[in-house]
This record gives C-alpha cells, structure tokens and sequence, in this order.
C-alpha cells in the first residue's frame, strides 16, 4: 500500500516539473517586450536597461527559468505588475473565497445527487428518471455564465431575496451573510456537478441492483429502499472518489466564470482580471497554483481509492 | 472586468499631470452641478454619522500618493492624504495644508509655510521633514515615482531644504510657469513610517497608509472593499460620515444592479446607463464637465495617412453629432469637440476648421488625392463601450466614402502599448482621450515632435518652436495668439480629430447631501467627501 | 458500422430525434442568414432596444440592430467555431492516441505524459491566456479551443487502440509487411470509428461551450461580428430592461449543446450495445 502511496507521489513530480516550464513559456510567449510593462514611457533608454536587468531579462533564457524556478521554491513568485505586490500574497489571500466556495459547492452536489441518483436508479425508465435524466442533461449543457446571469435575473433583480454581487454586505461580518452571498455562486457550480455525479452514480447503482447479493436480500424480503440504504451507498460510495478527482478541472474552470459573473473575489476572478490587464506574474503565478491543486486533487482521490479497494494493490 | 470603465485608456499615467483645477468657468451653458442635485440639497441640515459605499471598478494599486496614477488609487488617496492646496477656477490657490506659497522674484525660489499642529493619522506631528521626504523620494529615481518628470525641468531636479519645522524652501533650477500646478499635486507622504525602508512602492507599509486627509484607513480586503473611517483631528473639521467604503465592482452591469439594491450608494455610471437609473428616481446625477477630450488619433506613420489632404476627407466623412449621439446616447453627456484644448484650458479657440459633415467634399477629396478604396485598420479598447460605439459608426459612415474599416478591437493594455510605441504601424487609426488641466503648456506632452504620449507621430518642427514659444511668454495677449496658431495648426493638418468633450456622470443616492460642498471633480467624483452627510 | 442501430435508436428515443431535428434546424438558419433582409450589422440609434415585433422578431440591441439577423449570423460563427475546433481536435487525438497505442514503449511514455501534463493545468484559463496573447479572430479561437481540447480523445483512442492492435487482422497486416502508417490508418483507424464519432459530438458540445464563455468574457468573438456568446456579453448590461437580450442567445446555446450531447450518448448506445439503456 505505501508503495503504491510512494510511487503515485513520484509519479506527480516530473508532472508538477513540466508543468512549472509551461508556466514559464507562457510569459516568453506573450508578446511584445515583457519590461515594457514595466517602465513609463518617459524613462530613457539607460532606466529601461536597468529595470531589464533588475528582472533578469538580460539573463539567457534557462537561466531565467533556474533563476525563476528557485524562487518560485522559496515561495516568490513575483510581483503583479498592476499593483506592485507579491503575487503570492494576492493568491493567498483569496485562496480561502475560491476554496469555501467550491468545497460548499462539491458537499452540495454530493448531499443532492447520491439520494437523487439512487432514487432514479430504483425508478430506472419509469417518468421520475426520465425527468431526472433530462435535468441532468440540462446540467451538463446549460453554459453556467448564462446560467447565472438568470438566477441574478430573478432572485437578485426581479424577487429581490439575495445580493447579486460579491461575498459580503459591508459592514456585516457575519457567516450567514456570507451564506446569503453565496447561494447563487453555489447553486451554479453545484447544478454543473450534480448533473455529472448523477449520470455516473445512477448507472454504477443500476449494475450494483443487478448484483446477486442484491438480489439475495429481495429473497429475504428486504425492501428496496432498505437495500439501497444498507448495501448498495456502501459499494457506490467507492466510485464516487473516482469522480471527485475528475470533477476537479470542471470545478476550477467553473469557479473562474462563477467568480466573474458574481464578483466573488476570489482566485479565478483574479485570474481573469490578470489575463485582461495581462499581469504575467500573477497569471503565471495562477497557472502554478491551480494546476498543483488539480495534481494534488487526483492524487488524493487515487490515494484514497487505493486505501479504499485494497484490489489496487496488485493491479496499480 | 468585460467593460471596465477606462476612459483614459492609455493615459493613465497622464492623469499625474492632471491638476486640481478643472474649473467650468468657461464651460459654455453647463452648470456643474445638474439642477437635479441641487433640488433635493434643500431637504436636509448636514447631519453626522452614517456611512457611504461608493463603486470602483478594479482594486487599488498602492495607496501611496508617490505612485498614484490611475483612477481608482487617486480617488481613493483623495480622502485619504490631504494635498498643500488645490488650485482654483482662474488660478486661484486654496490651502489645505499649506498655510501660503511665496515665490521669490526671480520665480527660481518657492518658500511653502505650513499650517500650525497638524497630524498624521496616527497622531504624529506633520512638519516641514515629511515635505521634504516626500520630495527626495518623488526625486530619487530608484524609487520610480511617476510625479519624478514633474519637479525635473530639461533633465535637473529642483532642490528642497527644511528652513524651519513649518516651513519648506523648493529652488528650481529654471523659472517655470507650471511649477505651482504641478506642487498642488503633490500629497505628502509619513517620513516616520518609511524611514529606512528601501523601496517605497513595494513597502509593506502602503498596506496600512498614514495619511493626513479627513478620513483615514481602516481595512482593505482585496477583492472587496477598502474602507476609510472619520480622521478626527483633520485640521478642516470633522467629516459628517463615519466611514467610506470604496466597493470593488467590477463588472459594471453586476455594479448597477447593486447600486439599484442599495448594496453601492454612489458610482460614476456610462451614459448608456442613465436613463435607467434615473428613472427609478433613486438617485441624484451629478453631470459635469471631465475637462477631457475624446478624439481619434491618426497614424502618421502610414503611408496612406501621410497626405493632408486624405485625414482632412476623413473628417469631413465623419459626423461628430452622429458619432455622440450613438456613443453617449444623448448630447447632454458630451459636447462636440472643437479643439485640441478643453473648455476649461486657458487661451482655448475653435477659431479654425471644424471639419462638418460633407460626404461629398470628402469623396472629391479622396479621388483628387488618388486615394480611393482605402483600407484602414481602427484600433479601439475592447473594454470600452464608448470607443466601441464609435468605431461601429466610424465603420459604417467611412463606408459611404468607399474606405474599408477593419476593427481591431485589443485589450487595453496591449493597445496603450501599442499607442506609445513610436515606430507603431499595427493599426491606422485609433482613439484616446486624456483630461490636462487649464494649463496649455501641459499638453505638449501630446503634440510636440518628440513627446512621450504624441500618439500621432506628427512631427513639425515649426509647431515645436511655437510650443515653446508659448511657454516663456509672459504676455497673455501674445500668448493667447500663440496657442490660437498652435490650435489652427494642429486643425490644419488634422493631426487628431477630436470627437467630444464628455462629461462624468456621478449617480448618488437621494439619501445623500452636501454633494455640493463636496465639489464634484474630474478622475474621483467628488474632491472632499467629509462634506458629504446621510439625511 | 452499426448505422442502422443508430436509426433504431433515433426511432426509440423521441428526445434523440427532437435534438436532430433542433440541429438541422439551426444549422440551416445560419447557412441561409443571407436571406435575412437586415444587415446584422447595420446600426440605427434611432431604432435601439425594441422589444420583440413584427419587424424585428428578437427585437433589436444597443445599437439598433437587427437581433434575429444577429443570431442567425453568430449561430454561423458559434456552429462553425465546434465544428471547426472538434475537426481539429479529433484529428490530433486520433493521431496522437493511435500512435501511442500502436507504438507503445518510450513514444507512448512522451505522449501520455504530454497529455498528463496539459489535462493538469486547467484548460479554460490556458485558453483564455492564449486568446489574450493573440490577436483576437474566429480563426484564433478554433485553433486554439482545438488545440486544448485533444487529450480527452487521445486518451479514449489509445485505449481503444490498445485493444484492437491485438486483433488477428491486425497482426496479419504488421507480418504482411504493411507499413505501420498503413496499419493505423487502413486497420486501426476505421475499427475505432465509433469511439471516435462519439467523442467528436461531445466535443463539439463542450467546444461550443467553451467559445461561448470566452466570447462572454470578451475575449472571444469581436465587434461587429457576433456569436451567440458574444451577444450575452452585450446583453447582460440590459437585463432589467431587456431581459429578451440575454434569453435568445443563450437558449440556442443551451438547446445545440444538449442537442450534441443528446446525440452523442444516442452514438454511444448504437455503437456499443454492451452499454444499453443505462
């Protein structure tokens, strides 16, 4: 088991090494001369020289990537050019927004979709799945800015229940505010999510109600909402790690157009606004952190199926 | 994010030069205060308590007045770091901080005394070191301040020396008629705060500013708001609120939303937007003048622009009134713009060619100038629904004279990279806009020959001379003729075409007073927000 | 081939053909937007945000325009945009899966760690860099949404791949002393048809996806030309006045993209009837 443990983790380091060269390719490939975004225009050709080469950029270019590579490892990862701090610092202290964000978001679409998707599964073919079915589908194909613009539509401008923008009402520092703020951000994300995780646990469900241990507990004259509760969550619970680990990309891409649409400041909305002032520390800085978190998400997630389905063991 | 307000789209930095002035004196039939935020001023004595959130559409660079150069961080240092003074409609100075200004004879020395027991926020005493901090800082060049060009005059920096405790003695190494514009700028910064620290602009200090103005700072979260709360010891009274809020609203559809729920009480608004809002008859709109110009900028580094004869066609293809009427919606929020110079600028003219609408005249241009079936590339902020609008009827009125209009919509920050670069030839045509102040002489910095910000790349040595001219001349009837030749000039050779002279619009809710005490300025809304009060 | 499974099962499942029909329908709308008599770029201040009527059928935008016309013209762009970058992914997944299935060994290691790689970093933002960097045109979008998109199809043709390379006409072809080029393209290729079409629908769904939330942004389609995502960007400044602005496009949006997934789980069933009515 630790072997296995071992080697996923070795296996995530020339990940995260290749993936720490695409970071850096993306400043060299932006275009125009990287200092200028660094200098006025009234400063002479001697200040651009010297702010060049406090930068590095005289440097040839492994010799940047070294230079950038080890403080990226000390935990520098620059300066946003916008306003002059260090781009750690500006990640980190939205960090929290994003994460509580999509945690609440992931707990919310487990909590809906197992006992949906299981009831759908006991129900398969009849109205009730067919109508589940197609909300899922729905899910998985409604782009979720528009998504959002129309729950702000109707909760936010027309009904006037919630806030339409951001995490707090200032001057009210309280959790339920923040929940307040939350909900339309969250249903987004969670509707995305719930749609995929019901597809998938509804089917495993399906094959596990044609298993023969299900089929001996009906013999015992067990009811059906007795099985799926006793037996068949048990053995579904194991795939759900699987889809944990894939819904990560889906939920970091959903976050970045969630946060814009509900100027919820966190990590992706900085994201954007870096790509539209073309901040290329912090977008560089973005594409590390979020990536590592994707990497360390499906390690996790195979970590624990392997702790979980001890089969791995020989097969990994 | 997607239409973030830039107006100034490539001038940011310009706005240092931006003085304190911007009277509307000479502004024709345009009172400053619209007549409805006067109506409901009546309702109430100023009361104090409460609290103002107001919109800003990005977070703050660094609240440090050094380095202050967008309209976020200005508007903000407005109320947190009190300046000397300000400088008045006609010229007039208004101390703040400063007691009075004394120029010596030759205009070569400025001795500035200070008012008597003044604080910084947090109660240390302000004297005469932090003025002279403050300018050493702005003048050392590793600490890259953007005011540095301001005080350095044909490459040498003023000097500055403490006399005593209250009292500051600026030398400038050759008179200048702008040097009193230029110091009203200048906010003063806690020398007992940075003292040691070596980079001013990256210090963790501009975390948690000290300042002198009538509010001081409380909390900022990134991302959401930075807050201001009542500085009880400014030196011009007490402010009525308790605190101000600055909201981070990016997104100006989700931003007015909010201000329609009550989540924001005060934001500066497009045109597009204000019959909308004025029409839920919850808002007070302060429209007034900017002192800005927003103007199409020819390329003369094209070979195709290079004739006279082809920029002056296209003006006269273009229909200002049409171009204003789709971009602002109404011709309440901007005037034609006749001139290089604002309204406010002194010595402005529209003595010369205005360029109206002609389609005809243009055509026999074109074609007597050999230039027919042109195709021309038009570069426009893409998150700026203004230049947008302008660019979409550009393209369909350039049609008509038989020139093809290729959009390049491009991220602002690429296009104001693209503008400042002198051997540009990405694209023929673009737009910019920028707010100089009253002084003429600041906008050189736009046309001369060698000019950091001459967009065009319209060189004439002629018209340089004049520039200069024009500086030194003490006598203001030749120098009014100066800068009316200077005007023609640039209007002859259709070096820019100028489009409008727009207007702010500032919707406040109703619930809020003193707007006009609080003087409705250029860049941030209002110049002193301790006059505001919540009835 | 199992085509006539598909018949049978777009005959079944009402909703299936309901999605054929809805695609057939839009796809016909964009290629005939000329027939439109309004220039959907034309602007008339005059005539701004008109509420759906007779002459304007979607009622008109900001600056006047048509709204129908525009959604025809960007239905165009938004079609084509899927179309254009699923042809380039499937394409570059086909090529890089069925090579590194066939090859195997150290080519498989550097092209399965390449897409290891590339699925860790999130592909939205990526895209939304790249599409800053560029130059911003409809042809920038489809090579790049194409270029990005790839690795899910990869990794399905190599396994795919993985399994028929083993089969008896495989191998009899590699001891004919056919080339390996020839092996992939005339053997490999046409067996693992099915996976591909499958895959391809739903890429053109999450490709059509993708365009439209990037035009959302801004940073997608430009002014004049229009996709249906860009018209949501436009829209949502109106929403209180002109909620009609937003509902449009973003109907057609939500109706193509569960059409394609609709169909591309039809192919699935046809093409695999181990994997029936799940």
């Amino acid at each position: 088991m630790q072997k296995y443990i071992l080697r996923r983790v070795l296996q995530a380091i020339p990940l995260l090494w290749f993936i720490s060269i695409v970071s850096f390719a993306l400043i060299k490939l932006a275009p125009g001369d990287p200092v200028l975004s660094f200098v006025t225009p009234d400063m002479d050709a001697e200040a651009v020289e010297r702010v060049r080469q406090s930068l590095g950029l005289d440097q040839p270019i492994y010799i940047q990537y070294w230079i950038w590579l080890k403080n990226v490892f000390m935990g520098n990862l620059g300066y946003s050019v916008s306003n002059h701090r260090p781009v750690l610092t500006l990640i980190v202290e939205r960090l929290p927004a994003t994460i509580g964000l999509m945690g609440s978001a992931l707990l919310l679409s487990l909590i809906i979709s197992i006992p949906l998707s299981m009831y759908a599964a006991s129900r398969q073919n009849r109205p009730a799945d067919r109508v589940l079915g197609l909300i899922s589908y729905i899910g998985i194909s409604i782009p979720s800015f528009w998504f959002g613009i129309m729950l702000i539509y109707l909760f936010a401008v027309k009904l006037n229940w919630l806030p339409s923008m951001g995490m707090r009402t200032i001057g009210v520092d309280s959790i339920w505010d923040i929940m307040k703020h939350g909900i339309l951000p969250c249903t987004v994300l969670a509707f995305m999510n719930v749609s995929v995780y019901m597809r998938y646990i509804r089917s495993h469900t399906i094959s596990q109600l044609e298993e023969d241990y299900v089929q001996i507990q009906y013999a015992y004259g067990a009811t059906q909402g007795t099985v799926l509760r006793r037996h068949v969550l048990k053995n579904v619970l194991l795939p759900i790690i699987t889809i944990l680990g894939m819904s990560f990309p889906e939920l970091i891409a959903g976050a970045f157009i969630t946060e814009s649409v509900f100027s919820w400041p966190g990590m992706g909305l900085l994201g954007i606004n870096s790509v539209f002032s073309l901040d290329y520390p912090v977008i560089m800085g973005i594409t590390m952190i979020s990536s590592v978190m994707l990497v360390i998400g499906n390690l996790v997630a195979d970590v624990l199926y392997g702790v979980v389905d001890p089969r791995i063991k020989t097969m990994g | 994010m997607k239409r973030k307000n830039i107006w100034i789209t490539g001038l940011l930095s310009l706005l240092v030069l931006f003085m304190s002035a911007c009277g509307n004196s000479s502004t024709p039939a345009q009172d400053p205060n619209s007549t409805s935020s006067t109506t409901a001023e009546g309702t109430g004595q100023p009361k104090d308590g409460g609290n103002i959130i107001i919109a800003v559409h990005e977070d703050p660079r660094v609240l440090n007045p050094l380095y202050s150069n967008d309209r976020v961080t200005l508007t903000i240092n407005q109320s947190l770091f009190a300046p000397l003074y300000t400088i008045e409609d006609g010229g007039e100075k208004k101390f703040v901080l400063a007691e009075s200004l004394t120029p010596s004879e030759d205009f070569l020395t400025y001795t500035l005394k200070l008012r008597e027991g003044l604080t910084w926020h947090d109660g240390q005493s302000l004297t005469a070191d932090d003025i002279v901090y403050t300018m050493n800082s702005i003048l050392d060049e590793k600490q890259n301040s953007s005011q540095r060009g301001s005080f350095v005059f044909n490459g040498k920096p003023l000097t500055v020396k403490k006399v005593d405790d209250r009292t500051v003695e600026f030398v400038l190494p050759q008179s200048s008629a702008s040097f009193e514009a230029m110091l009203a700028t200048l906010k003063p910064i806690p020398e007992h705060v940075f003292e040691g620290g070596t980079d001013l602009e990256k210090s963790g200090k501009n975390s948690n500013p000290i300042g002198s103005g009538p509010f001081k700072f409380k909390e900022y979260r990134p991302g959401e708001y930075v807050t201001l709360e009542r500085f009880d010891n400014y030196f011009g009274g007490k402010a009525h609120l308790d605190s101000v809020t600055y909201r981070i609203a990016k997104d100006p559809n989700a931003a007015n939303l909010a201000l329609q729920n009550g989540e924001l009480n005060m934001r500066k608004i497009d045109p597009a937007d204000h019959n909308k809002l004025n029409g839920t008859g919850k808002f007070n709109m302060v429209i007034y003048p900017e002192g800005r110009l927003n103007y199409m900028v020819y390329n003369f580094n094209i070979d195709a622009l290079k004739k006279k004869e082809v920029r002056q066609a296209i003006g006269y293809a273009l229909d200002k009134n049409e171009l204003i009427a789709t971009a602002y919606g109404s011709s309440e929020f901007a005037e034609p713009g006749t001139s290089i110079f604002t309204p406010d600028t002194q010595y402005q003219s529209a003595d010369h060619e205005q360029y109206n609408y002609n389609a005809d005249k243009a055509k026999e241009m074109l074609k007597a100038a050999g230039a027919e079936n042109l195709k021309l590339r038009l570069a426009y902020a893409n998150s700026n629904k203004i230049q947008e609008a302008q660019a979409l009827v550009i393209q369909q009125k350039l049609k008509e004279v038989s020139i093809e209009v290729e959009l390049m919509p491009l991220d602002s920050t690429a296009y104001s990279n693209m503008s400042l670069d002198p051997n540009n030839t990405k694209f023929d045509l673009s737009f910019n806009g920028y707010i100089m102040g009253v002084e003429p002489d600041a906008y050189k910095s736009l046309y001369l020959s060698d000019a950091a910000y001459n967009y065009s790349h319209y060189k004439n040595a002629d018209l340089d001379k004049l520039w200069d001219q024009a500086a030194v001349e003490m006598d203001t009837a030749k120098r009014a003729e100066l800068y009316k030749q200077i005007q023609q000039t640039i209007a002859d050779d259709m070096v820019v075409y100028p489009i409008a002279f727009d207007k702010a619009i500032i919707a406040v809710d109703k619930r809020y007073g003193g707007l006009d005490e609080a003087r409705p300025k250029p860049v941030f809304m209002f110049e002193d927000l301790s006059k505001l009060y919540l009835n | 081939m199992k085509w006539r499974n598909v018949l049978t099962q777009l005959k079944e499942q009402k909703a299936a053909l309901a999605a054929l029909i809805i695609l057939a329908v839009f796809v016909l709308m964009s290629v005939l937007a000329f027939l439109s008599p309004y220039d959907p770029n034309k602007i008339m201040p005059m005539d701004k945000l008109q509420a759906p009527n007779a002459s304007h059928w979607f009622g008109t935008d900001d600056y006047g325009r048509d709204y129908f016309a525009r959604a025809l013209y960007g239905g165009r762009v938004s079609l084509s945009v899927g179309f254009l970058s699923m042809a380039i992914a499937v394409l570059v997944g086909t090529a890089v899966g069925t090579v590194s299935g066939y090859f195997g060994g150290w080519v498989d290691n550097v092209l399965m760690r390449m897409v290891d790689v590339l699925m860790s970093i999130p592909s939205f933002f990526l895209i939304m860099i790249l599409n800053a960097y560029l130059k911003p045109s409809i042809s920038t979008i489809i090579i790049i949404i194409g270029m990005l998109s790839w690795m899910n199809i990869a990794r399905i043709v190599r396994a795919e791949t993985l399994s028929v390379k083993e089969r008896e006409y495989v191998l009899y072809a590699r001891v004919s002393g056919q080339s390996r080029l020839n092996i992939i393209l005339k053997h490999i290729v046409p067996n693992i048809m099915p996976t591909i079409i499958v895959a391809a629908t739903i890429n053109i769904a999450s490709a059509i996806l993708m365009e439209s939330s990037l035009s959302f942004l801004g940073l997608g389609v430009q002014q004049p030309n229009s996709s249906w995502g860009s018209m949501l960007n436009n829209a949502q400044g109106y929403i209180g006045e002109a909620p009609y602005l937003a509902l449009f496009p973003g109907m057609f949006i939500l109706l193509t993209v569960l059409s394609f997934n609709f169909l591309g789980d039809v192919f699935r069933v046809a093409f695999e009837p181990r994997a029936n009515r799940r």
